[in-house]
């Protein structure tokens, strides 16, 4: 079926058959760009009937950044992390594992990198990020083998799962935070907690070095209180008081410098600052810092009414970068889309967040948020955190809604 | 929206014009389509599949949580953000779902 569909995409870009096969299918068109947690969800919710939607996703596999932190820990496999396409197909998505490449927005047109053009009557843009050249410097993509940034999830984890299994005895893993706003606030913490969950059974004398350019961090009261009880003395931060707004590296030597002071390192995880995935800006959807900012009420660009971006990509207002948000953030535009194109109901839009954090084995925590539009942006309405004094059956439960939370989505997404 | 209100809310007066229009499950649905976001088909005992559940069952725990009776962090605050009419509109969803 996905290969007959490429097929018929060949011959779309070879020209002689575009128009029979076009004037075939009256329904709109929807093209969604990315697989993840907002295109994904976007697809199924329009494919539910009426409209003809296309997902542009380059991997057939797509690995979830979400728990790839447990997979460092040791309480996933990679493989459990990995979702197909063929539930969105059997839905009725017409799934293109091929890259967008570029957008014409005034003749609503996509091309894709393999030369296919496909034509549009509303585009959702939800490519996820993309990392700002020389944010860390000395570190590029070209030294992600060096020093892996595992921030999109797949090869880059494992890489990290396998510098972490072979370090040195009593060796020095660094992690280099990200400065705002970056995808999933509470990940570099607890990738802390899992790596240093991993290192106390395995390397036990080990040592964690987290650099970190920001002054505080989400959850922060019950990492600390995670990194101290359960790791005693394994992991330090160091914040901007002490330089680490002013780190470089130098992958080929594996050397951290702070500020002038020069640290060697066996394990270097950079992860560092970011921005809208690339194809939102060369569909021109951007603001100069590099996110695509959109209407509250339904994700709509602000620089195209035929456009919506979703997820990480998008500047929305107070909703963390997550895949619950961006999960959240599909249902609302996907209505809004079959509400103008099908004439369909339209409600008011509302947002949610949760994120769930593992600190140890069955110690959950969560943050979490209901938002609405407020003053031409997503606006917190109310928010919950985890105590710090909840005792260990509030945590299991935690982790446990966690888990059921994964399954959810990701039946949600490809299911 | 009115051709779902019965009868009697219709004959019944004076009544404010949110009874009028009776509960809109249709609303409801696109409520619920978020609650599905934690609560879907695959749930456990820990975050139970929202279709399904029983209407008044559900009522009577969105009233639990609103109260503080029954306590967790997350549906505490959802719950807060729900209206009265949201609940009854979310419930008449429940309802027609209960009956396919
Ligand atoms: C370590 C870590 C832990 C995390 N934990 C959690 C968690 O516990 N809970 C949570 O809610 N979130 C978590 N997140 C965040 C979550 O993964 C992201 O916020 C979420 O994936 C964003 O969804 P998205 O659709 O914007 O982007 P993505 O899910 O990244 O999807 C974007 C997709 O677009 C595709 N794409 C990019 N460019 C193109 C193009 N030109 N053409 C076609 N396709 C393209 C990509 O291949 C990708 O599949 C975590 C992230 C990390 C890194």
């Amino acid at each position: 079926m996905k290969l007959h569909r490429r097929t018929l995409i060949g011959g779309l870009a070879a020209g002689a058959l575009a128009t029979p096969m076009i004037a075939a299918d009256t329904r709109p068109r929807v093209v969604v760009i990315g697989g993840g947690a907002g295109g994904a969800t976007a697809a199924r919710h329009l494919a539910d009937g009426g409209v003809a939607v296309t997902l542009i996703e380059p991997a057939r596999r797509y690995y979830t950044c979400f728990f790839s932190n447990l997979y460092l820990g040791g309480f996933r496999d990679l493989d459990d992390l990995a979702h197909g396409y063929g539930g969105l197909a059997a839905r009725g998505v017409n799934v293109i594992h091929d890259r967008a490449a570029d957008v014409d927005r005034d003749a609503r047109r996509v091309t894709l990198a393999g030369g296919a053009e496909l034509s549009y009557d509303r585009l959702i843009v939800a490519p996820g990020i993309d990392f700002v050249e020389g944010s860390v410097p000395g570190w590029s993509v070209a030294a992600q083998n060096a020093m892996p940034h595992a921030y999109r999830a797949g090869s880059q984890t494992r890489l990290l799962r396998e510098q972490l299994a072979a370090m040195r005895e009593g060796g020095v893993f660094a992690l280099i935070a990200p400065p705002n706003p970056y995808r999933c606030p509470p990940g570099p913490y607890e990738r802390v907690c899992m790596s240093a969950h991993y290192l106390s059974q395995h390397n036990p004398s080990a040592k964690i070095l987290v650099i970190d350019p920001k002054d505080s961090f989400s959850k922060q009261g019950l990492f600390e209180a995670a990194w101290r009880d359960h790791y005693p003395g394994m992991i330090e931060r160091i914040g901007p008081d002490f330089g680490a707004d002013k780190v470089a590296v130098d992958p080929d030597a594996m050397v951290v410098d702070i500020d002038g002071m020069a640290e060697d390192v066996d394990v270097c995880n950079v992860i560092p600052a970011q921005k809208a995935g690339r194809i939102a800006r060369i569909a021109g959807l951007t603001d100069a810092a590099g996110w695509a900012p959109v209407h509250p009420e339904d994700m709509r660009s602000r620089k195209d009414d035929a456009v919506h971006v979703l997820g990480d990509a998008a500047n929305q207002g107070d909703m963390p970068k997550s895949a619950f948000s961006a999960n959240s953030q599909a249902k609302v535009a996907a209505q809004a889309i079959r509400a103008e194109l099908l004439d369909a109901p339209r409600h008011p839009a509302r947002y949610a967040n949760t994120c769930w954090s593992l600190l140890g084995p069955e110690d959950g925590v969560k943050v979490g948020a209901a938002y609405a539009p407020e003053d031409g942006r997503i606006a917190t309405l109310d928010s919950f955190l985890s105590d710090g004094d909840e005792n260990a059956e509030t945590r299991r439960q935690t982790w446990r809604e966690s888990i059921d939370w994964y399954r959810a989505i990701t039946a949600e997404m490809f299911g | 929206m009115s051709a779902r209100a019965p009868l009697a809310a219709l004959l019944a007066a004076p009544v404010a014009a949110a009874a009028l229009a009776g509960p809109d499950p249709e609303h409801g649905a696109w409520l619920g389509a978020h609650c599905a976001g934690c609560h879907a088909e695959s749930g456990s005992a820990a975050m139970p599949p929202l279709e399904g559940m029983d209407p008044d069952a559900f009522t009577a725990a969105i009233e639990a949580y609103r109260s503080g009776e029954r306590t967790h962090l997350a549906m505490q605050m959802f719950a807060q953000t729900l209206s009265a009419s949201d609940v009854a509109d979310l419930a008449a969803w429940l309802a027609e779902e209960d009956t396919r």
